[in-house]
């Protein structure tokens, strides 16, 4: 499965035509495969990626690869460096089979936040990826931002591994420190009736602090809202900011089919909706 | 007026934090015990985080004329590293009877695991066994569900709710420790938590009794003056000084009082400043004349 994985990555990478840190990044892969020092060669050129292989984005236009079933990859959202260091780690584990979890385990732990978040990414690509969840909660306790987006965003390994406690946790720090969940994977499916209380309690919170509401909060309140949160997602359809209404819309259309009365609601707001993004939205299946 | 800070991370803040300090009227404070913005990888790296705590920040507060106390705990973070959290649990008790440790803290819940709930428990039962205070952290997220198992779990562990104070409060989880017999914890923040103003209005709606309130600063964008712009705050809206003294110098030294490390006569006390002085020949100047009075 990492196989088919690697031979992607590279492929991408070698579309690039940048001799020099093809170049580089083969030296790289040739100093793991002799086995000397496996994690340790591992981490000496994996720190070297971004300044050698540099921060602009692989390819935008790359469709995420499904490696397997819940296997995902999503390299349209990598840098090239992520890439190259993906090679990397993917070239100790196919080198060297037996030292496996010791490659992983050394990696989240010896890793900088850069090289963490690409392990965080990639980890669910592994045969034992389950029992790196340790590792991958301790990466959770962050606060920095572009971190738990690799962890939240994209990445299937919260929705595969974590129990609903630890989901609901994670969306509601997601939420707490600004990486928008419309991107976790999974959100939908492990809705639950305690994801929509704490979402509930955490608006209570907001609105006690006179403070502002994150507009994508409605995608997880609304599965299992009760009367008094779908009340303040119809609310929200009314609100000054276009983010607002575009996730309440968004939120309330994730019930399949629709009940009349959510219907109605739609309906009578799409008259004076002037946002095409949101009118968009409205015609969407 | 004269200021005590229940709850700063000096270990963070610069020299220049405990000048602007002084200047502001703050002659104490107390220094939790916490993480370091990512996660420890071994037990040891406690050992001289306490270490530091007990000695070197001690020693630099006194350079500035400020009494410098500590809480020693393992924080709600690093406790979901089970075969750390036990190591350090090992060596807990004996940094517990050191001299400027006045409470058991920070302790609480963060994402509300089993892990969490295991440790924090744990320290509890220290904190009854020792009779000493212990100081609790309020998560940042599900604030009101970790705040309702925090006052379950100090019934059932059995500790005095007086030796406990429930930090980080905020408009909805203070009402729920109102009856608890527990102290009351607010941290005033630039952003999030709480503010001047907000704090004001909680004290003009609940009283002061058992009222504390802290900056909480430390890494993190935060601000070591919010207990004497706070205790301002509160002479604009009508509070008298005798007020301002009761919740920003009196309440926190009487909590942290019974552990019997620590008494506002002491804190009152007049502290020299003697800039000549080394900490293990290590001094906090850099080529300036010392202070010295």
């Amino acid at each position: 499965m990492i196989e088919a994985a690697y031979a992607r990555i590279q492929s991408e990478l070698q579309s690039l035509r940048n001799d020099k840190g093809m170049q580089w990044l083969l030296s790289g892969q040739d100093k793991i495969k002799a086995k000397q020092d496996v994690v340790n060669d591992l981490l000496t050129w994996s720190a070297g990626a971004r300044s050698t292989l540099g921060q602009e984005r692989l390819n935008a236009n790359a469709e995420a690869i499904s490696v397997a079933e819940n296997r995902l990859m999503p390299i349209d959202q990598w840098s090239i460096a992520d890439a190259g260091r993906a090679l990397l780690i993917l070239q100790a584990v196919m080198s060297a089979p037996e030292q496996h979890a010791l490659i992983v385990r050394s990696y989240f732990e010896q890793g900088d936040e850069s090289e963490v978040a690409i392990m965080v990414r990639i980890v669910n690509l592994f045969y034992d990826a389950e029992s790196y969840k340790f590792q991958v909660r301790e990466v959770g306790r962050t606060n920095s931002k572009p971190l738990y987006a690799a962890l939240a965003q994209y990445n299937p390994y919260p929705a595969r591994f974590y129990d609903d406690h630890e989901f609901n946790q994670l969306v509601l720090k997601a939420l707490f420190i600004g990486v928008g969940i419309a991107s976790i994977i999974g959100l939908s499916e492990r809705a639950n009736f305690e994801l929509s209380k704490m979402c509930e309690d955490y608006i209570d919170e907001r609105v006690a602090a006179g403070r502002s509401i994150p507009p994508d909060i409605w995608l997880a309140l609304e599965p299992f809202a009760s009367a008094n949160g779908l009340g303040l997602i119809h609310q929200h359809l009314q609100h000054d900011t276009p983010e607002h209404r575009y996730f309440a819309v968004k939120a309330l259309k994730q019930q399949k089919p629709l009940c009349a009365e959510r219907q109605q609601w739609l309906n009578t707001f799409r008259k004076n909706e002037k946002d095409h993004r949101i009118l968009a939205l409205l015609s969407s299946n | 007026m004269k200021y005590f800070d229940p709850h700063i991370h000096m270990l963070a803040r610069t020299t220049d934090d405990y000048e602007r300090m002084a200047a502001a009227g703050i002659v104490g404070v107390v220094e939790p015990a916490f993480w370091l913005g990512q996660p420890r990888t071994q037990a040891a790296s406690f050992i001289d985080y306490f270490n530091a705590l007990i000695g070197w920040e001690s020693f630099r507060a006194s350079q500035f004329g400020i009494r410098h106390y500590c809480t020693i705990g393992i924080n709600p973070k690093e406790v979901n590293n089970v075969p750390m959290a036990e190591e350090v649990m090992k060596f807990l008790p004996r940094y517990c009877a050191k001299d400027n440790v006045v409470a058991i803290g920070e302790i609480g819940y963060d994402d509300i695991t089993d892990a969490e709930e295991r440790f924090f428990a744990e320290q509890l039962l220290l904190a009854k066994e020792l009779n000493l205070p212990a100081l609790v952290h309020t998560p940042h997220r599900d604030k009101k569900t970790g705040t309702e198992r925090t006052l379950s779990l100090v019934k059932e562990v059995g500790i005095n709710p007086e030796l406990v104070l429930i930090d980080h409060l905020n408009e909805v989880t203070l009402p729920l420790v109102l009856d608890s017999g527990c102290w009351r914890g607010h941290s005033v923040y630039p952003d999030t938590k709480m503010s001047e103003t907000r704090m004001v209005a909680l004290l003009q709606q609940y009283g002061l009794e058992k009222m504390v309130v802290n900056s909480a600063a430390d890494w993190g964008k935060s601000d070591p003056l919010k207990v004497p712009k706070t205790g301002q705050a509160m002479l604009d809206s009508g509070f008298s000084e005798a007020d301002v003294e009761r919740v920003l110098f009196n309440n926190p030294i009487e909590y942290y009082a019974q552990s019997g490390r620590i008494s506002i006569e002491e804190v009152l006390a007049p502290m020299a400043i003697d800039q000549q002085m080394l900490w293990e020949d290590n001094s906090v100047l850099r080529g300036q004349t010392p202070v010295v009075q």
